[in-house]
């Protein structure tokens, strides 16, 4: 019932703003804006410069693709997260792709970056990111439901419609996937170079964007 | 949330806990609140011009069809369809041969034959009118286009083809006639 509620609520908006309704454009942003900041932020390892890029890049094109977005397929902010989901991971091979061919005057050993952020820092933000672009996407949910949303087991189980034993089990095979693989983009990164940890974390990428 | 493990802390919990307080973002929200909308405004004007530009071209495509087939044009070529004619077979129907004549009336399918009686027969006008007013009064329920007819008629009428001839005029064209004369001489007290 509720969820019918939602599809024909976002049904009449997504009518309205191909209509040209900026009011109707105005209230799907502002229900959505902060959440799909959250989420980019948290997906592309807290690096804020680069969350801020993906927010814009996201944004232009849900306005510009608005057409695509299916409300009985998912909410709008499922949509947006889908995009999202795709521009950090092309984000993140091009950054690799850069730093691949940057040879580092300074053996790589930098104090801070542009964004005034210690270099480690963001090298480990780099990381997460990876790491989280690397993860099955359903690994990658409930990770997402458990640290950036902050939910309980039960209410995640309830929301998934399962019982929360399993919603703990696949909890706990997610950190370890995560744990795993972070620790083997570090070695990567130490011993092979980023765009080797890159070529090891991104063949197993889900693709969301529908 | 399952407690992590006080001696080895978990690093996921660490890596991946969101910070809630790094969400500075009022200034890109705003702006791409503008920059998002401002695409929204700019894609309907594009759609409201097209709409204009397609009535737009309807009308003009209306008036070029209008100009083009305009049976009544002086001047256009000559286009010809079959009519049936009461009391008649059909009959071609040919524009208005020339732009002195009578003003245009309103075509139906006996007095679409007015025009080719006109130009084939070599009869006047208000002979072809007249005939054709005959032949809707010898038809049951056509009463009203035999007066038209008729009113055609005495419009293009000389003086002495509105004189009263009971030897040629049905009852209804003696009575038009006489209402004419009726009416003239109402309207000169002096005669």
């Amino acid at each position: 019932m509720i969820a019918d509620e939602r599809v024909r609520r976002e049904q009449m908006l997504r009518a309205a703003v191909l209509a040209g309704d900026e009011g109707a454009w105005q209230a799907l942003y502002d229900e959505t804006f902060e959440a799909l900041y959250g989420y980019v932020l948290w997906r592309s390892g807290r690096r804020k410069d680069r969350a801020d890029e993906v927010v814009q890049e996201c944004w232009l094109t849900a306005v510009r693709h608005l057409r695509r977005f299916d409300p009985r397929r998912g909410d709008f902010l499922d949509w947006l997260r889908g995009i999202a989901a795709n521009l950090v991971r092309n984000q993140l091979r091009r950054e690799s792709r850069q730093k691949s061919r940057e040879v580092p005057s300074d053996g790589g050993v930098a104090g801070s970056t542009t964004d005034g952020s210690p270099l480690e820092d963001r090298e480990r933000g780099r990381r997460i990111a990876l790491t989280l672009a690397t993860l099955p996407e359903r690994h990658e949910a409930v990770l997402r439901a458990k640290y950036l949303e902050g939910r309980s087991v039960t209410e995640i189980a309830t929301a998934w419609n399962q019982t929360p034993k399993a919603v703990e089990s696949l909890l706990a095979r997610a950190r370890d996937e995560f744990r795993t693989l972070y620790a083997r983009s570090t070695a990567h990164d130490e011993r092979a170079g980023d765009a080797a940890a890159l070529e090891w974390g991104l063949p197993r990428e889900p693709r969301r964007e529908s | 949330m399952s407690a992590p493990d006080e001696r080895t802390p978990d690093p996921v919990e660490a890596v991946l806990a969101a910070s809630r307080g790094d969400l500075d973002n009022a200034g890109l929200r705003a702006a791409l609140l503008e920059r998002t909308t401002g695409i929204i405004r700019r894609r309907r004007r594009v759609r409201r011009f097209a709409v204009a530009a397609a009535l737009l071209a309807c009308y003009l495509a209306g008036a070029a069809t209008a100009e083009t087939w305009w049976p009544w044009r002086p001047g256009a070529p000559a286009t010809a369809s079959h009519e049936t004619v009461p009391g008649g077979g059909p009959a071609t129907v040919a524009d208005r041969p020339d732009s002195d004549g009578p003003p245009p009336v309103p075509q139906t399918p006996a007095l679409d034959g007015v025009g080719q009686a006109v130009a084939t027969a070599k009869i006047s006008r208000f002979e072809a009118y007249r005939q054709a007013g005959d032949r809707f009064l010898k038809e049951p329920a056509q009463l009203s286009l035999a007066v038209r007819s008729y009113s055609n008629a005495l419009s293009v009428a000389s003086a002495e083809e509105r004189a009263i001839s009971p030897e040629r005029d049905s009852w209804l064209l003696m009575a038009l006639k006489d209402s004419r004369i009726k009416e003239r001489s109402h309207g000169n007290p002096d005669r």
